[in-house]
């Protein structure tokens, strides 16, 4: 049985990304992958129904979701942009770096991702209260590649370093880990399965490393489906029919 | 003097990782070894990269289709393939490197991976 990858963090040029979603699409048919999101940081409904065209426009082996990265300051406006974004889109994940925005984005179960929550900081910007109620209210972490990538030196250890306490927190409260290209280019991206080697360097044995860019996505990918289709509520789970 | 080769039960496990380079230009087997040294040394450091008994065996880089092989211990195939992830460009061309699979002999890197067909396994001599 072949195992089904999936890159839930790819940028196009509707945001900070530099390539077409055409462009995008047909790179992750070359690296192998099942699925991708394209998570752009978009502030407005045209920009997002602009996306969601050109989407339909094309024709791939690869299932292509259409997210969106809230970028906000503050916990206040981030709760708008929530309410507006949550029902248009497939997956909905929030910038992280500040703080606030991190604590009240692992606080909010109708947050799917926070990525990259040690961007930009000098900590690993998640306590082990947040990791707690980031595995509560079903809200994975990502583990940034670009942000590896895209470093060298003294700062790469250190993004490698807050990488691997998040983790461990994650491993305690049994939160949901990811990991995700967060491609600005296509020559950002990387298979699934090199995606899954940052996941052990930052502590995973391989089979969970495996997970992180396999099942668990897969997992995050059906769950926001259902709740989309109202067939589950928020905070419900199935345990068994 | 020539140092005798170890017996088969103290060898290191090898492992070989297929790869191939998704590029706009050719590139040229030497650049990706030190591309591949270079990032290895980066990210690991001496006393790392040593564990990993890399070697590229250049007769089997496939310039058309820009694959080869890389040689490892069994237990450092992660981190070889984390070294392989780690590499954004070559000569100032942005590269990726995706790997194909892992095998544990040449012969089936070949045949898995290379689309090169031993004959033998046919009957054909020689």
């Amino acid at each position: 049985m072949f195992r089904k990858y999936y890159d839930l963090h790819v940028a196009t040029k509707y945001s900070y990304g530099v390539d077409s979603v055409e462009n995008v699409v047909k790179y992750a048919q070359r690296l192998g992958f099942d699925t991708i999101v394209l998570l752009d940081g978009i502030d407005t409904m045209e920009t997002l129904d602009a996306v969601k065209k050109d989407v339909k426009a094309i024709k791939s082996d690869v299932n292509v979701l259409v997210g969106v990265e809230i970028k906000v300051e503050s916990p206040g406006e981030l709760n708008r942009q929530i309410n507006r974004f949550r029902d248009n889109v497939d997956i909905l994940a929030v910038h992280g770096g500040v703080f606030e925005v991190n604590r009240s984005a692992v606080e909010n179960p109708r947050v799917d991702i926070l990525t990259h929550p040690e961007l930009k900081r000098k900590d690993s910007g998640m306590d082990h209260v947040m990791m707690k109620l980031a595995a509560e209210n079903n809200v994975a972490v990502e583990l940034n590649f670009r942000e590896y990538l895209h470093s060298y030196r003294k700062i790469r250890s250190y993004v490698l370093s807050h990488m691997r306490r998040n983790v461990m927190l994650a491993r305690k409260y049994g939160a949901h880990v990811i990991v995700a290209s967060g491609a600005e280019s296509v020559w950002d991206m990387r298979a699934g399965r090199e995606l899954a080697s940052l996941a052990y360097m930052c502590g995973f044995d391989r089979e969970r490393a495996v997970k992180t860019v396999s099942e668990v996505p897969a997992f995050i990918v059906k769950r926001t489906a259902e709740v989309k289709n109202h067939t589950l509520k928020n905070g419900v789970k199935v345990i068994g029919v | 003097m020539k140092l005798n080769p170890l017996p088969p039960s103290l060898r290191d496990n090898q492992r070989y990782i297929v790869f191939e380079i998704i590029s706009k230009k050719d590139v040229r087997l030497d650049n990706v070894v030190n591309a591949i040294w270079s990032a290895s040394l980066q990210l690991f450091g001496e006393a790392g990269t040593s564990k990993f008994k890399m070697w590229v065996p250049s007769q089997l880089f496939d310039a058309a289709r820009k694959k080869a092989v890389i040689k490892t211990t069994h237990d450092s195939v992660e981190e070889v393939r984390a070294v392989l992830a780690s590499i954004k460009e070559i000569e100032g061309e942005s590269v990726i490197f995706y790997v194909h699979g892992v095998t544990g002999t040449i012969k089936s890197a070949k045949n898995k991976f290379m689309g090169q067909v031993d004959l033998r396994d046919f009957g054909v001599k020689g």
